[in-house]
C-alpha cells in the first residue's frame, strides 16, 4: 500500500512540475496562477510521499523486530518443551503490550504436540489469559475472535464457562470458536448447550459441526438419542444427532432411527440422515425399514436408500436394485442402485444390464469386474 | 535398555522430509540435542534428491508430503534400508497399517508427544547404526 501510494504522489509531482516549467517565463495570470497552484500540489505532493515512506519504514522495522522476538520466544520455548528451562524463563520476556503476540506464536505448538508438552503451554499461557479475556468485552469482533481462540486453545477448566457465555456472542465467527473448542473439551453435559447453539451456525458445513459435536464422545450418546426420538425436537437438530450417532457409530441409536423412518410423514432431510445412519450401523435385518424409501419423491432419499439396501439388503434385493437402475428419473439414483448391486456382489444383474441396449447399460459396464 | 536419555548420535545422518513448520521444528530440536546431523527438506522431489545423494541412517518424512508422498518416498529409495519413520494426521487403523506394509518402520500421528516421538526415531536411529557398523566406526 505504502509503494502504490509513494509512486502515485510521485507521478503527480513529475505531472505539476513539468506544467509549471513549460509556463515559466509568461506573464499572463492564468498561467501564474497554474505555476503556484501546480507548486503548491507538489509540495502536497512530496509531503505525501515522505508520510508514505516513513510509514513504510515503520511498518518494516516493527515487522522485523516482531520476527526478531518471535525468534527469541522460540529458542526459550524449545528450551521449555524440552524441560531444560521452567515457563518462569518466557513469562521474564514478555512486555505487558506483547501478550497477545506470544499466544499467536504459541498456537501452531498447541495444535502439533500433545500430552505433557500441551501442558507446559498451557502453563506458559496461563498469566496472559486475564488480559485475554478483557479483550471479550472489546467491540470488534475480530478482537473477541482473537481472545476465545487463545481461551479455547490455553484456557483451563476454569474457562469452560467463558467458552459456553461466548456461544451467545453477537457475532458469528466468535460463537463458531467458541462453538469448535467447548466440544474439543469433550464435557458430554455441554451437548444439550452445543446443539441448541448449532442451530445459529446453520450456515456452516454440516460436517464441520457434526465434527465438534462427535468429540463429545460416546459419553453425549444417550443425550443424542433422546433428541432423535423426540419429536418436537426441530428436523435440523434432529438430524445433526442422527449424524453425528452416525460418526459415533452407535448402535444403541437403531431402534429409534427404525421407529423414526417407519413413520410415513417423516422430513426427507431426516430420513436422508437416518438411512445414512442405518448404512454404517445396522443389520440385514433392518432392511424392511429401508425398502419404501426407494420410492420416495425426492431424488437424496432415494439416493441414500439404494446405497444403505447395497450394505444391508438381500439376494431378493437384486431386482428391486436394477429397476431403479433401469427406471429411476434421476440418473444419480440409477449410479447408486448399480453401486449397491456391486456391493451385494450381483454380478450378474450388472452383466445383463451392461449387454442391454439400454442408455444406462454403461453405468453397469463401469461397475464390472475386470474378469467378469 | 537400549539406549539412554544420555547417549548421543553424533556419527547419525537423518532426514527430516517434513513440510509442516512447526513438527520439523521440534523434531529437528530434540534430535539436534542429541547430536544428530540432521538435513531439512520440505518436499518429495528435494527429499529423494538428498538421498540420492548420500545414505541417511534414517529418514523422517511427512505422509502426505507434497510432490512425493511418505509411502512413495518408500517404493523409490535409492539405498536399501534406511529406516524410515512416517509423521502424518492419520488416525484410520487401516491406513496406518498399510504405511507399515509398505516398510514403514513406525507411523507417528500429529499432535504428538515430541519426548515420545523423538525416543521411537531414535530408537530406530540406534537400530540403524547398530546394523551399520561402518557409520558406527566413522
Amino acid at each position: 500500500m505504502g509503494h502504490v501510494l509513494t509512486l502515485i504522489t510521485l507521478r503527480c509531482s513529475r505531472l505539476a512540475v513539468f506544467f509549471s516549467w513549460s509556463s515559466f517565463g509568461t506573464e499572463s495570470p492564468v498561467l501564474s496562477a497554474l505555476i503556484i497552484g501546480s507548486s503548491v500540489f507538489v509540495g502536497i505532493s512530496l509531503a505525501m510521499a515522505c508520510i508514505a515512506l516513513v510509514a513504510h519504514l515503520k511498518m518494516k522495522r516493527k515487522k522485523a523486530k516482531y520476527r526478531q522476538r518471535k525468534n527469541s520466544w522460540r529458542q526459550v520455548l524449545l528450551d521449555i518443551l524440552a524441560e531444560e528451562r521452567a515457563p518462569v524463563a518466557l513469562h521474564n520476556r514478555v512486555e505487558a503490550s506483547q501478550h497477545e503476540q506470544l499466544l499467536d506464536c504459541l498456537i501452531p505448538y498447541a495444535t502439533t504436540v500433545k500430552g505433557d508438552a500441551l501442558d507446559t503451554l498451557r502453563e506458559v499461557a496461563r498469566p496472559f489469559l486475564s488480559t485475554v479475556e478483557q479483550q471479550l468485552a472489546s467491540q470488534y469482533p475480530l478482537k473477541r475472535a482473537r481472545a476465545i481462540r487463545h481461551i479455547g486453545f490455553f484456557g483451563g477448566e476454569e474457562h469452560a464457562s467463558t467458552l459456553r457465555d461466548t456461544l451467545d456472542d453477537p457475532s458469528d465467527i466468535v460463537s463458531g470458536i467458541a462453538f469448535r473448542h467447548l466440544a474439543q473439551r469433550s464435557n458430554p453435559n455441554d451437548a444439550p448447550r452445543l446443539l441448541q447453539a448449532a442451530v445459529r451456525h446453520r450456515g456452516t458445513d454440516r460436517n464441520q459441526i457434526v465434527s465438534s459435536l462427535t468429540e463429545l464422545g460416546e459419553r453425549a450418546a444417550p443425550f443424542f438419542r433422546e433428541v432423535l426420538a423426540d419429536g418436537n425436537s426441530s428436523t435440523y437438530q434432529r438430524v445433526l444427532c442422527s449424524e453425528t450417532l452416525r460418526w459415533l457409530a452407535d448402535g444403541k441409536a437403531v431402534p429409534i432411527a427404525m421407529k423414526v423412518l417407519d413413520n410415513s410423514d417423516v422430513d426427507p432431510e431426516l430420513a436422508s440422515a437416518l438411512l445414512r445412519f442405518m448404512r454404517r450401523v445396522g443389520r440385514r435385518t433392518h432392511s424392511k425399514v429401508i425398502r419404501p424409501y426407494i420410492h420416495s419423491d425426492v431424488p437424496f432419499v432415494r439416493i441414500q436408500a439404494t446405497r444403505a439396501l447395497g450394505q444391508l439388503g438381500n439376494d431378493s434385493d437384486g431386482a428391486l436394485l436394477t429397476d431403479r437402475v433401469l427406471d429411476d428419473p434421476s440418473r444419480w439414483v440409477a449410479i447408486s442402485a448399480a453401486e449397491s448391486l456391486a456391493e451385494l456382489r450381483r454380478t450378474e444383474e450388472l452383466r445383463r444390464l451392461s449387454q442391454m441396449s439400454h442408455p444406462r447399460a454403461s453405468i453397469a459396464t463401469d461397475l464390472l469386474p475386470s474378469d467378469a | 535398555m537400549l539406549f539412554s536419555d544420555h547417549d548421543v548420535f553424533d556419527d547419525s545422518r537423518v532426514l527430516l522430509a517434513i513440510e509442516h513448520p512447526t513438527s520439523a521444528e521440534l523434531l529437528n530440536d530434540r534430535l539436534e540435542r542429541r547430536e544428530a546431523h540432521i538435513e531439512r527438506v520440505q518436499n518429495g522431489q528435494d527429499a529423494l534428491a538428498a538421498a540420492n545423494e548420500v545414505p541417511f541412517d534414517l529418514l523422517v518424512a511427512q505422509a502426505d508430503l507434497p510432490g512425493r508422498t511418505g509411502v512413495e518416498l518408500l517404493r523409490n529409495l535409492p539405498y536399501l534400508d534406511p529406516p524410515v519413520v512416517l509423521l502424518g494426521r492419520e488416525t484410520n487403523d487401516d491406513a496406518i497399517v498399510r504405511s507399515y506394509e509398505f516398510g514403514a518402520v513406525d507411523y507417528i500421528t500429529r499432535p504428538f508427544a515430541p519426548k515420545v516421538a523423538a525416543a521411537r526415531i531414535l530408537r530406530f536411529l540406534r537400530l540403524s547404526l547398530s546394523a551399520n557398523p561402518s557409520v558406527l566406526s566413522s
